[in-house]
């Protein structure tokens, strides 16, 4: 949602280690991150704030991270999956990289790279990623009724 | 014009290779390759494939890179697509494929609907796979009915790369579900050689019922050229018609017309031609003034229908008619039609009971001669009723009962016709039998005794003459019949075989009555035959009963094979030993007998004491090879009456050699009137041969020669192509015509034609299927189906 | 020379009893009529069933027509089969009885024609019914049990 940059940030995780001079934390070991509607999972969760120590970027990683957010009220979840998630939380916008996958609305995005802006339909999907083979991009759409 | 068409690996085309079926007539077919995607969930999911996808500003949805669309059974390949944002429609760049219900569609440009089948294709290259057509168009529509558009297009079924014909219009739509195309400004390409033109044509694109629908019929002979353009009117299942206007420069626009129904066991066809000013054409008979039919109408009609009402009891309606007796020569489309001699009418009801059977019939024709002459015409039989009946007892004993009557009536000039065909008027005839038949396997033995009782009232109409009008005449016919069957069994032909030998007796006695007085309705006197060896009966009809005191003698061999009992070879020779002269002949006097010194023949035929000896041999020599032989030999006069020779041979693989002798002593046949008799012993050879190279090339040729007069009286010589995408039949036939006079080769005259039946296979026939006079004038012969 | 008369007693036909089933038509009139001479019974419940199709002439004009004289080789041809009701075993497989004769008829009298080609047919009938004892006697006695 629009207040999800600045809303309060719920994290678990096995262990948890800050560096306060690049201004990241990283937590590890089957992390569940909870900041306003966007709830994110992975096994390492590294959270990078910026200079006035707001979240500027979250990166996950794991046997596929997880993401789901509600892009506005009226819009239904939308889900992310990818061994790597990049969370640009100024932009609002996500990368799913390496079998990425995207359930947005009724479509389902998969491929090597999946990168979508929350507050504006623009979905990016492509079947080359670097450090991944190739994985063509694969869709489905349902029209409306 | 359509834009060209690809090479064949781009149509899904499959060379057979190695392993091409027998007798395949393609190289190849076409296979529908395997989806790339599976199916959505439901039929109106989407599923792809792609290197990439985004989402576009406008909210629409843009694949790129070898994108792959799948929804329901459609499937789109194309380099990049775009579905819009209300996601009922899809754009495509090309080079692209599409592939739904059987049928590949590549093109450069495309756009489809996914709320349903419609798709608009540009310089669309298409394939339907299972009715092996294909061809190109400038743009191709499926619309929402799932009918195909095609503007620009070119249509065909030959192989990809071959173009031995097709069919270009601006305009093309086909319609799979009900099985056939139009096409508006359509021009037919043989070999890139524009043909034919239509403003508008249909034609059939799978093997329906359409298949009956005929492409233009081309025909010409002489300098005279002919053709026709059925229409074809698919009604509804069970009742369907055909119009063919037909254009002949000889003589004008003749339209025909044919109505074919089927209601329950009612069926039944009407056909017909009408030519309202026929412009008189060149005179195929020599016989006949130039300018005979000059402005004159031309028409005929042929209905026809039969049914039942129930089982016992069944209908027949015919009747046939013609403007003149020329019609048929100058419009018969096959060489079979050519040849019609007569048309029947008839209205039937038939009884059949368990011990009755009744019978009610108006019958008549029209005979086709021209110039008709009065004695030519012939009788209406309005009505006949006929009631047969049969008992039989246990011990053998058995009876008979025939009766009918009949009123004869015909439209003629009384005062120009002879004597004793002058006359119309009511016939009752009754024939009541008494026999006993006893047959124990060995033998059997059958007395029999037949009153026949007739009686006439007759009108002779404007002729005067002193002949009884009211005549009556009371014949007894007593016969003997018996024989015994020996049997033995025995090897043959290199199997086991039962051979019988079949001795026979038969005495028949009918003694002479006067019938100088009667008219001859449906009388003819019969030719000498093995039949009438066994039969007290000389005339067919009535109207005479032949005084006969004969007894026939004869004995049969038959070999029968064990297991079927079906028979290899069977013999038979017989011959009557005469013990009265027989006089009554046509003339029907008792007291006098043909003159010896003016008409020999029949003198001979009436006082010989004994009749030709007949020799008949049936043989199925192997089961390839059969002869059949009938001779009948004068053993007084020492000469052959007539002699009838077949050696048949039949190839499983179809081909056909027939080799025929026939010969006729002059006068063996007392039928028909003076002009009808041969005026020369007819000696004839008939071959005939049908060779099937393969499954592609039939060769067929018929060859009847009159050795009498040293003249083919028929030549006949065919080549049937059969090839993937169409199949020809060219046919040469020359033939002799008699123009109706047997007794002088004088007013003969030779008349020939050139047959042309291109068929584009999945298009129907094109012209008149020659098929039918084919295996006639070949027997044995069955033509392979052209598609 | 071996020949003997032909005979099993009464009934030519090993076959003392048959169902015929056959169409309400001239021919199978023929067949009752043949099959009651040789000593062989028609009765509903027969252990064989002797099943007999519809017949079909067909004429075909032999040589030329010379002044309405046309040679007609006149065939009829009708499909039958023999089966044991039991097990509806065939013991005769459906196969044709064919028997043909030639014609020669004349135009000058149509009704005549027209007479004579009845008087044909019936003649043929007459010896397809005998044909078809022939096709009938192998049947041997043990075959029906």
């Amino acid at each position: 949602l629009e207040g999800d940059a600045s809303a309060p940030i719920e994290i678990s995780a096995d262990r948890l280690e800050l560096d306060d001079k690049a201004g990241t934390a990283i937590y590890t070991g089957d992390v569940d991150m909870q900041q306003g509607s966007m709830k994110l999972t992975g096994a390492r969760v590294e959270i990078q704030r910026n200079a006035d120590g707001q979240v500027s970027r979250v990166t996950a990683t794991g046997d596929r991270a997880y993401i789901e957010q509600k892009p506005s009220p009226e819009d239904p979840l939308a889900k992310g999956w990818g061994q790597t998630i990049v969370y640009h939380a100024a932009e609002r916008r996500v990368e799913l990289i390496d079998q990425a996958e995207l359930h947005r609305g009724e479509d389902v995005f998969n491929g090597a790279y999946v990168e979508y802006q929350l507050d504006r339909r623009v979905v990016e999907a492509r079947a080359e990623a670097e450090g991944t083979q190739r994985q063509r991009v694969r869709m489905t759409l349902t029209p409306e009724q | 014009a359509p834009p060209p068409s690809l090479p064949p690996g781009q149509l899904d085309w499959q060379p057979w290779g190695a392993e091409a079926p027998s007798g395949a007539l393609c190289k190849g077919r076409y296979v529908m390759p395997e989806y790339l995607l599976p199916p959505g969930d439901t039929p109106r999911q989407v599923r792809s494939s792609a290197d990439s996808a985004r989402y576009g500003e406008a909210g629409e949805t843009i694949l790129s890179g070898e994108v792959i669309l799948r929804r329901d059974d459609s499937q789109l390949e194309a380099p990049q697509l775009t579905v819009n944002a209300a996601r009922d429609r899809v754009s495509a760049q090309g080079p692209l494929a599409l592939r739904s219900s059987g049928m590949l569609v590549r093109g450069n440009a495309a756009e489809l609907s996914l709320d349903s089948d419609a798709a608009s294709i540009d310089s669309a290259h298409y394939v339907a796979h299972q009715q092996r057509l294909r061809g190109d168009a400038q743009q191709l529509q499926r619309l929402e009915d799932g009918r195909y558009r095609l503007t620009e297009a070119s249509f065909t079924t030959c192989e990809p790369g071959d173009d031995t014909w097709r069919l270009i219009s601006n305009d093309i739509l086909l319609d799979r579900e009900q099985g056939f195309g139009t096409a508006k400004h359509a021009r037919l390409e043989v070999g890139k050689v524009p043909v034919f033109y239509w403003p508008w044509v249909r034609f059939p694109i799978d093997d329906r019922r359409q298949s009956g629908f005929l492409w233009p019929t081309l025909g010409f002979s002489g300098d005279s050229f002919d053709y026709a353009q059925p229409y074809y009117f698919n009604l509804a299942p069970n009742y369907d018609a055909t119009l063919t206007p037909r254009w002949l420069t000889e003589h004008g626009l003749l339209l025909g017309g044919e109505f074919r129904y089927l209601f329950g066991s009612d069926a039944g066809i009407i056909e017909g031609a009408y030519l309202a000013d026929d412009k008189g054409g060149e005179r195929k008979n020599p016989n006949d003034p130039p300018d005979a039919f000059d402005g004159e109408e031309r028409w005929y009609l042929d209905y026809r229908h039969q049914g039942r009402f129930s089982p016992r009891l069944g209908y027949q309606l015919r009747y046939g008619a013609a403007s003149d007796g020329r019609y048929f020569e100058d419009f018969g489309t096959t060489f079979g039609q050519q040849d019609t001699e007569f048309m029947s009418r008839l209205a039937l009801l038939d009884y059949r009971g368990d011990t009755w059977q009744l019978e009610a019939r108006a019958q008549g024709y029209q005979r086709l001669e021209y110039p008709l002459k009065e004695n030519d015409k012939p009788f209406y039989r309005l009505p006949s009723l006929s009631a047969n009946a049969a008992w039989s007892q246990d011990g053998g004993f058995y009876q008979q009962w025939y009766s009918n009557a009949t009123y004869f009536w015909r439209d003629v000039n009384e005062n120009l016709v002879p004597l004793d065909e002058a006359a119309t008027g009511t016939r009752l005839h009754l024939a009541p039998a008494l026999g006993w038949r006893k047959a124990p396997s060995w033998g059997f033995l059958e007395p029999r005794l037949e009153m026949l009782y007739t009686a006439y009232s007759l009108d002779y109409g404007a002729r005067d003459t002193d002949r009884d009008e009211d005549l009556t005449r009371t014949v007894p016919v007593s016969s003997i019949d018996a024989g015994l069957y020996f049997e033995r069994d025995m090897q043959a032909f290199g199997a086991d075989y039962r051979q019988t030998l079949e001795p026979r007796l038969y005495y028949a006695y009918v003694p002479e009555k006067e019938q100088s007085e009667f008219p001859d309705f449906d009388t003819e006197p019969l030719a000498f035959s093995w039949n009438q060896l066994w039969s007290p009966y000389r005339f067919t009809g009535v109207d005479r009963v032949g005084d006969v005191n004969k007894l026939s003698y004869g004995v049969s061999t038959r070999f029968l094979e064990d297991e079927t009992g079906r028979e290899r070879l069977a013999l038979s020779l017989g011959q009557s030993a005469y013990f009265d002269d027989r006089t009554i002949d046509m003339t029907g006097d008792p007291d006098t007998l043909p003159n010896r010194d003016t008409n020999f023949e029949e003198w001979y035929r009436a006082t010989r004491n004994r009749s030709p000896l007949v020799t008949r041999l049936d043989w199925r020599i192997t089961d390839r090879w059969s002869t059949r032989y009938e001779w009948l030999y004068d053993d007084k006069r020492e000469r052959t009456e007539q002699n009838r020779v077949a050696l048949n041979y039949r190839h499983p693989d179809g081909h056909v050699l027939n080799l025929g002798y026939r010969w006729e002593l002059q006068g063996f046949d007392p039928g028909g009137d003076a002009e009808d008799r041969l005026g020369y012993n007819r000696e004839e050879f008939d071959t005939s041969f049908a060779w099937k190279a393969n499954n592609r090339f039939d060769l067929i040729g018929r060859f009847l020669y009159d050795n009498t007069n040293d003249r083919a009286l028929e030549q006949l010589a065919g080549v049937q192509w059969n090839d993937c995408c169409y199949g020809l039949q060219l046919v040469w036939r020359e033939w002799i015509d008699d123009n109706d006079t047997a007794n002088t080769i004088a007013d003969d005259y030779t008349d020939r034609g050139i047959f042309l039946n291109f068929v584009f296979k999945g298009l129907g026939g094109v012209g008149q299927s020659a098929d039918q006079y084919f295996e006639r004038a070949i027997p044995g012969y069955r033509t392979t189906a052209l598609n | 020379c071996g020949f003997h008369l032909r005979g099993l007693g009464d009934t030519s036909l090993g076959v003392e009893r048959l169902t015929l089933e056959a169409p309400n038509a001239p021919l199978t009139e023929e067949v009752q009529n043949a099959l009651e001479q040789v000593g062989t019974k028609l009765d509903k419940n027969a252990p064989l069933r002797l099943t007999l199709g519809r017949e079909e002439t067909q004429e075909r004009e032999l040589g030329i027509r010379d002044a309405g004289k046309q040679d007609i080789e006149l065939t009829l041809r009708a499909p039958f089969s023999v089966q044991r009701k039991k097990d509806g075993a065939y013991l005769i497989h459906p196969q044709q009885i064919e028997v043909f004769n030639v014609v020669d008829t004349q135009d000058s009298n149509l009704l005549a024609r027209d007479d004579r080609l009845t008087e044909a047919r019936q003649e043929l009938r007459q010896r397809a019914a005998e044909q078809l004892l022939d096709r009938l006697r192998p049947l041997s006695v043990d075959s029906v049990r």
